[in-house]
C-alpha cells in the first residue's frame, strides 16, 4: 500500500544530521563517552564500534580514551568521507575479527537496522573477550501492536523493526551476555522530537520534508511512529566468563 | 557542558523561521536585539534556537509566534511522556 | 488497577453484550447483524453470517423453529422480527462461495450412529475439526426425516447439496444397524461414539439414561447422545418424539461433539461452556422512542418475501444495542466509543485516536460527575476510572503539568493571607456555626457573601462565625493526593481553632468534600438552612433590579447534588417561597449534567468544556435558575442568560435609581483575574466593615484593557495580577524593550515557572496594556544580566 520504489535511510537525509550531528543517533558523542567511562576501560584496550558511520565516535574513543578503537559500517558512502585505517566496510552480523579479540563493543542505534538482531548479537558475542562489555543503545517501543505497520515504513530507519524491552532483553541474554542493565534513555529520543519540532514546525511537518513533502507515506510514518510510544535505551551487558556450548 | 560538548551543540542551532527583529530595542543598553544563539530548557530537555537577543547584555525576546506556536507544541511533546 | 479488577470493572460495561435473539439462540446466530445485512440487502454477506453459526444453513435457515422471535424486544412494538422467515428468504438468494478452511487431521476416530440431523451436524462439526467420521445408518441415505418435508418448505436438492458438505470433508458411512454389542465394538473401536436419540432406531441403546446437562456424555466412558427433548422426556422406544425442535438437534449434536473433542483431549468437559445454548442477555436496550411498526407479512405466504418485503421487514429491527451513558454525555460520545473499550484503553494507557496525547486528554477530560454511573443499568464507575487513573500519573510523575495548574494555583491563592479567613461573629468570642461560602462564590458574587453571612447572623444564629478558604476539590479532582491531604488538614486545623463549628456550605462540592475527607465535621447546607430561616416577603421587594419573578425559568442542579436530594429539594423549596416558577429540566436531579467545571474538565480540556455546556443549554429556551456559583459562572459564559438563587433574595445594590437597574441575568462572566481581585477585595472589605480593621491598602495601577486583549488574556489565564507583576518587574529593575516604531514597551517577568511577557505603554493613570502571552520554557540566558527570563 505505502510501498516506495526506492527506500531511503533517514540517517543519511540531512534533515536528520542536523537534528543529530555527525554521530547520527540520539545523545551525541556525549553518550558514548558516559557509556565508555561505565565500562572501565583502560588505554590500550581495544574497542569496536558497530555502525561507526562517519567516524566521530572511534575518533573520540581514541583521543580522548587512548584506545585501540575500530569501526565498521556496511554504508561505503559514510565511510568514504572520512576514511582511515581503523575504519572498514563490513556487515554487523559477519564481523572480520577474531574471536574473543575485543574488551568492549559499541553499537549505539544500529542493531534495529540488521535483518536478524539474534545473529546479530550473536557475532558481538564471539569478538568480545569472556567478560568483555556490550555497550547496547537503541530505539524500542512500548506499544507492541503496531510492529506490523512499523515494519511498512517506506524508510529505512529504526523505528521499523524496534522490539519492546522484554524482547530485547531476552535476545541479549540469548546470545550469552549476563545481568543486562536497562537504562531507560527516552528523553534523549523526546530531545531530538523538540528540536525537530522548532526545526520544522511541528511532528508531521519533520516527517513531509523528511519524505520531500507532505504525502500519505509522511503522515501514516508520523502518526505509527507517535502511536507505538517509542522509547531509547541503553544496555550494558557483559559477555559471559564461560562460553555455553551451543 | 564540557567545552566539546558545547562544540558539537554549536553545529546544532535552529533558524526558528522568523525574520531578523527590526522593531525592538534593549532599553538599557539602547541597541537592537539580533539573532543569536540561546539556550532554552524545559523538563529534560535543552534546545539551543536562534532568538532576538541584545548584543551587549544578553536579555532575550521571545516572540509571540513562537511562545504559543513551537514552544507550546514542544513543551507538550516533554510533558506528555 | 491491576488485570484483575479491570476484568470486574469491564464486565459492567453491557455494550458489547449479545443481543436477546442472539442469546435466545441455541446456536447463538448472530441475527442483529444478518437483519441489518438485509436491511442494506447485501445477500451474500447476510449468507456468510448465516454460514458461520448454522450447519447446513441452506437447511437450517427454512427449518429453523427459530426460538429467537420470541425474545426479540419488538414483541411488543409491532411484533417480532420475522427472523426465521428472513433466513429463507436469503437462503433462496444466490448463495456465495463459502470456504470451509479444513482443521489439520487429527489421529483420533469418531463413530456417529443415526442418520438424523443432531447425528449429521454432530458429523459435521466432527468433521470440520479434523477428525475422521464413521456414520453407521440402517438406510440407504442419510437425512431420515429431513426427506419427509415437503418440497415447498424444504426442496430435495437443497438437502442434497448441503449434505454433499459432509462427503467433501470425507465421511464414511457404514450400512448397519447398531445394537448393544455393536455398540460395545464401537466403544472399542473409536476414541468416542456418539448415538442420535432422534433416530428411534438408536433411542433403546441408552436404555432410558438422560444424558448429561451441557456434556450430552453418558454414563459409559466415550459414549455421548443427543437429539431429545427436554429433560423429563420418556425415553422409552417408540416413544421417543421425532418432534425434537430442528434447533435442538442441531445445538445437542453441536454440543456432543465438542464434549467428545475434549474427551479425546482429556481436558475438563465443562469448563468455559456456561453460555453455551440459549441464556438471558444483560445487554440493556432502551426502548424509548421506538414507534410501534406491524409486522410485514409476505403477501404471498407460499413463496415468502420478495426483495422489498425483506429489506422493510428487516428495517424494522432496533439493531439493539446499549449506549445509555453515550446518549446523554458528550464526553463519553467525543472519543468514539463506550465505557468498556475506555476501561480497556486507560488500563493499556494506550491511545484509540492516533493524534495528540489523546491518552492523557481523556483521562484528564471526564468531569467525574457520575451521570453515566447513574444511567447505566449496570452502574459502571467511569468517574473512579478516570481519578484513580489521574492519581496513578501524579504518583508516576505522568501528568502533564499544564493540565491542571492553573485550578492548583487558584487553590493556592485561596488558601493564601490574600484570601484565607476564620473568624468568629463581630463581638463573639466563640461560634456554634461558621459560614463557608466556598472560593467560587467569593470570587463571582463578593457582595452576596457579605449579604448571606449578615442575613445568617439576623436569622439563623449570631453565633456564627466566617471561614474563607479552598474546600481542596481542584486537588482532588486532580488526582493529587498529597495536595489535597495539605488542604484538608488546613481546613481541619482552622476549624479546631474555631472551637468546631457546624460548618454552613454554600458549594455542593464543597460539601462533597467534606463529607469525603471530614467525615467528623457536621455540615448543613445552606440552601437547607434557608429553607428553614428564611421569611422571603414579597411586599418589600424593591421592583427594579429584582430579576423579574414571572418568567419560568429551568432550574440546573450542580452536577455534587447527585447524590443529595435533600439539598436539590431545598433549593427548589427557597425558590418557591420567593414565587419562582421553576421548570424542570429533562436530565435533573439524579440525573443532572455537569456544567463542565467538574472534575477540572474546563481548565484540562476547554474544548470539550464547550461542547458539554453547548448540550445543557440547548436543552431549553428559558433562563436557567442556578444555585452554584461556578455553574452560573460556567453557564452564563456559554451565551445562557443564568440567574443565581442569592439573586433572588439579594438583589443586586441599586445605584442611581433611574439609572439602569442591572438585570443580574444578563451580567456577564466574571473573569479569572477579577475573581482574583474580587476574593481578595472581599476579605478586605469584611476585615474593615465587620471586623474593623484595616490592612494597609496597596497602591495598585490601573490596568486598561481592551475587550479584544482581554479575550486573549482569559483564553491564556494570564491574570491581571501577573501582569502588574512583570510590569512592576520591569519598572523597577529598568530591565524592558522598547520598540522603535510606536514606543511600546515589552518586558518579561518570571516570578515562578511561567514566564510572562506583556507589551504596554504608560496611561495617564495606570498603564495600557497592547498584547500579553506566556510559556513555560526557560530562557537561559548567557551573559550579563544573570537573569532568567
Amino acid at each position: 500500500m505505502l510501498k516506495s520504489v526506492i527506500t531511503k535511510a533517514l540517517y543519511k537525509t540531512p534533515i536528520l544530521q542536523r537534528l543529530t550531528g555527525p554521530v547520527l543517533r540520539p545523545g551525541g558523542l556525549g553518550l558514548t563517552r558516559e557509556s565508555a567511562m561505565k565500562c572501565g576501560l583502560e588505554p590500550g584496550h581495544r574497542v569496536l564500534d558497530v555502525g561507526c558511520g562517519y567516524g566521530a565516535a572511534v575518533k573520540m574513543l581514541a583521543g580522548e580514551f587512548s584506545l585501540l578503537a575500530w569501526g565498521i559500517d556496511s554504508d561505503l558512502d559514510l565511510l568514504r568521507l572520512n576514511p582511515g585505517k581503523s575504519r572498514i566496510q563490513a556487515r554487523a552480523q559477519t564481523l572480520p575479527f577474531r574471536s574473543n579479540s575485543f574488551r568492549a563493543l559499541f553499537c549505539e542505534c544500529v542493531l534495529s537496522l540488521t535483518p536478524d538482531m539474534g545473529v546479530t548479537l550473536g557475532e558481538f558475542g564471539r569478538v568480545l573477550e569472556p567478560g568483555g562489555a556490550l555497550v547496547l543503545c537503541d530505539i524500542h517501543i512500548r506499544e507492541k501492536r503496531y510492529r506490523d505497520q512499523l515494519k511498512n515504513i517506506p524508510l529505512i530507519c529504526g523505528f521499523r523493526q524496534a522490539l519492546d524491552k522484554q524482547e530485547i532483553q531476552e535476545l541479549v541474554q540469548g546470545a550469552g551476555f549476563e545481568n543486562p542493565r536497562w537504562e531507560d534513555l527516552s528523553h534523549l529520543l523526546t530531545q531530538i522530537a523538540g528540536q525537530a519540532v522548532f526545526d520544522h514546525g511541528s511532528l508531521v511537518k519533520f516527517w513531509a520534508d523528511v519524505f520531500g513533502g507532505e504525502c500519505p507515506s509522511s503522515l501514516h510514518t508520523c502518526e505509527i511512529i507517535r502511536a507505538s510510544r517509542p522509547g531509547y535505551f541503553r544496555i550494558i551487558a557483559k559477555k559471559k566468563k564461560q562460553r555455553e556450548k551451543i | 557542558m564540557r567545552g566539546k560538548e558545547r562544540e558539537e551543540k554549536a553545529d546544532m542551532i535552529t533558524n526558528l523561521g522568523i525574520e531578523e527583529n527590526k522593531e525592538w530595542k534593549c532599553l538599557p543598553c539602547d541597541c537592537l536585539l539580533k539573532l543569536d544563539r540561546v539556550r532554552i530548557d524545559y523538563m529534560n530537555g535543552s534546545f539551543t534556537v536562534e532568538l532576538p537577543l541584545c548584543p551587549s547584555c544578553g536579555m532575550v525576546l521571545v516572540p509571540e509566534e513562537i511562545a504559543v506556536g513551537k514552544m507550546l507544541e514542544v513543551e507538550k511533546l516533554l510533558e506528555d511522556k | 488497577m491491576d488485570q484483575k479488577k479491570l476484568r470486574q470493572v469491564e464486565k459492567q460495561c453491557i455494550q458489547e453484550e449479545a443481543p436477546a435473539c442472539q442469546s435466545a439462540c441455541p446456536l447463538h446466530l448472530d441475527a442483529r447483524t444478518f437483519v441489518d445485512q438485509i436491511a442494506k440487502q447485501k445477500f451474500s454477506d447476510a449468507w456468510k453470517t448465516l454460514a458461520r453459526s448454522l450447519p447446513f444453513p441452506g437447511i437450517f435457515a427454512r427449518i429453523c423453529d427459530h426460538p429467537c422471535e420470541k425474545s426479540c424486544l419488538r414483541n411488543n412494538l409491532g411484533g417480532p422480527i420475522s427472523i426465521g422467515a428472513l433466513e429463507e428468504f436469503c437462503v433462496n438468494q444466490p448463495r456465495p462461495r463459502i470456504r470451509t478452511i479444513p482443521m489439520p487431521k487429527k489421529k483420533f476416530t469418531m463413530a456417529v450412529v443415526g442418520e438424523n440431523l443432531s447425528s449429521l451436524v454432530a458429523a459435521l462439526e466432527l468433521l470440520k475439526k479434523g477428525y475422521e467420521v464413521t456414520l453407521f445408518t440402517a438406510y440407504d441415505r442419510l437425512g431420515g426425516t429431513l426427506w419427509d418435508l415437503p418440497d415447498t418448505l424444504l426442496p430435495d436438492k437443497v438437502v442434497d447439496q448441503e449434505l454433499a458438505t459432509l462427503y467433501t470433508l470425507g465421511l464414511k458411512v457404514e450400512k448397519k444397524t447398531v445394537d448393544g454389542d455393536a455398540l460395545a465394538d464401537l466403544l472399542n473401536e473409536f476414541s468416542a461414539v456418539y448415538l442420535g436419540l432422534d433416530t428411534p432406531e438408536t433411542a433403546p441403546l441408552v436404555e432410558k439414561e438422560l444424558p448429561a446437562e451441557r456434556t450430552f456424555a453418558l454414563k459409559r466412558k466415550g459414549l455421548f447422545a443427543g437429539g431429545f427433548n427436554a429433560p423429563g422426556q420418556n425415553l422409552q422406544s417408540g416413544n421417543i418424539s421425532t418432534n425434537v425442535p430442528p434447533m435442538t438437534q442441531a445445538f445437542q449434536g453441536r454440543a456432543a461433539a465438542l464434549s467428545m473433542e475434549r474427551f479425546t483431549q482429556k481436558v475438563s468437559l465443562t469448563e468455559g461452556r456456561e453460555k453455551e445454548g440459549p441464556y438471558p442477555t444483560r445487554l440493556y436496550t432502551s426502548l424509548e422512542g421506538i414507534v410501534e411498526l406491524l409486522r410485514i407479512e409476505p403477501e404471498n405466504p407460499e413463496t415468502g418475501y420478495t426483495e422489498d418485503e425483506a429489506r422493510a421487514e428487516a428495517e424494522r429491527c432496533i439493531q439493539c444495542k446499549c449506549l445509555e451513558c453515550v446518549k446523554v454525555c458528550p464526553y463519553l460520545a467525543h472519543f468514539n466509543g463506550y465505557p468498556k473499550r475506555y476501561a480497556r484503553e486507560i488500563y493499556n494507557n494506550a491511545t484509540i485516536v492516533l493524534g495528540d496525547h489523546a491518552a492523557n486528554l481523556m483521562i484528564n477530560s471526564c468531569s467525574l460527575c457520575g451521570l453515566c454511573t447513574e444511567i447505566c443499568p449496570e452502574n459502571f464507575p467511569m468517574a473512579d476510572l478516570c481519578l484513580d487513573a489521574r492519581r496513578d500519573m501524579v504518583e508516576n510523575k505522568k501528568m502533564p503539568p499544564s493540565a491542571h495548574a492553573f485550578a492548583l494555583d487558584d487553590m493556592a491563592f485561596s488558601n493564601s493571607d490574600s484570601f484565607m479567613l476564620w473568624e468568629h461573629a463581630p463581638g463573639s468570642a466563640k461560634s456554634d456555626f461558621a459560614f463557608f461560602p466556598g472560593c467560587q462564590l467569593a470570587g463571582s458574587n463578593p457582595d452576596q457573601v457579605i449579604q448571606t453571612y449578615q442575613f445568617l447572623l439576623a436569622n439563623q444564629s449570631d453565633c456564627t462565625g466566617l471561614m474563607l478558604q479552598c474546600c481542596a476539590a481542584p486537588a482532588h479532582w486532580s488526582g493529587n493526593e498529597s495536595k489535597t491531604g495539605d488542604g484538608i488538614s488546613l481546613i481541619e486545623r482552622n476549624w479546631q481553632n474555631m472551637g468546631g463549628p457546624i460548618m454552613i456550605l454554600a458549594c455542593s462540592s464543597c460539601m462533597e468534600m467534606f463529607k469525603l475527607y471530614l467525615p467528623q465535621i457536621e455540615v448543613l447546607s445552606l440552601w437547607e438552612v434557608m429553607d428553614k430561616v428564611g421569611q422571603f416577603d414579597q411586599t418589600d421587594m424593591p421592583g427594579k433590579g429584582r430579576p423579574d419573578s414571572r418568567s419560568p425559568v429551568a432550574i440546573h442542579d450542580p452536577c455534587t447534588t447527585r447524590n443529595q436530594p435533600q439539598i436539590q429539594a431545598a433549593a427548589r423549596s427557597v425558590a418557591a417561597k420567593l414565587s419562582i416558577p421553576v421548570k424542570e429540566l429533562e436530565l435533573s436531579g439524579k440525573k443532572t449534567e455537569c456544567c463542565g467545571f467538574g472534575g477540572l474538565m474546563e481548565n484540562a480540556n476547554p474544548d470539550m468544556a464547550k461542547k458539554q455546556l453547548a448540550q445543557r443549554v440547548g436543552e431549553s429556551e428559558l433562563d436557567y435558575l442556578v444555585y452554584c456559583a461556578m455553574c452560573r459562572e460556567q453557564i452564563r459564559g456559554a451565551g445562557k442568560r443564568t440567574v443565581h438563587l442569592l439573586d433572588f433574595i439579594f438583589p443586586p445594590k441599586g445605584s442611581v435609581p433611574d439609572h439602569f437597574n442591572p438585570d443580574p441575568a444578563d451580567r456577564p462572566k466574571t473573569g479569572l483575574s477579577q475573581s482574583r481581585e474580587n476574593r481578595e477585595g472581599l476579605k478586605r472589605d469584611l476585615l474593615e466593615q465587620l471586623w474593623h480593621r484595616t490592612e494597609p491598602e496597596t497602591d495598585e495601577a490601573v490596568l486598561h484593557i481592551s475587550p479584544r486583549v482581554n479575550e486573549k488574556l482569559e483564553k491564556r489565564r494570564i491574570l491581571h495580577r501577573d501582569i502588574r507583576a512583570a510590569i512592576t518587574h520591569g519598572e523597577s529593575t529598568g530591565c524592558k524593550m522598547q520598540s522603535v516604531n510606536n514606543g511600546h514597551f515589552l518586558v518579561a517577568h518570571r516570578p515562578s515557572l511561567v514566564t510572562f511577557w506583556v507589551e504596554y505603554s504608560p496611561a495617564q493613570a495606570g498603564y495600557h496594556i497592547h498584547n500579553s502571552y506566556c510559556h513555560r520554557m526557560q530562557v537561559i540566558e548567557r551573559k550579563g544580566t544573570g537573569g532568567k527570563s
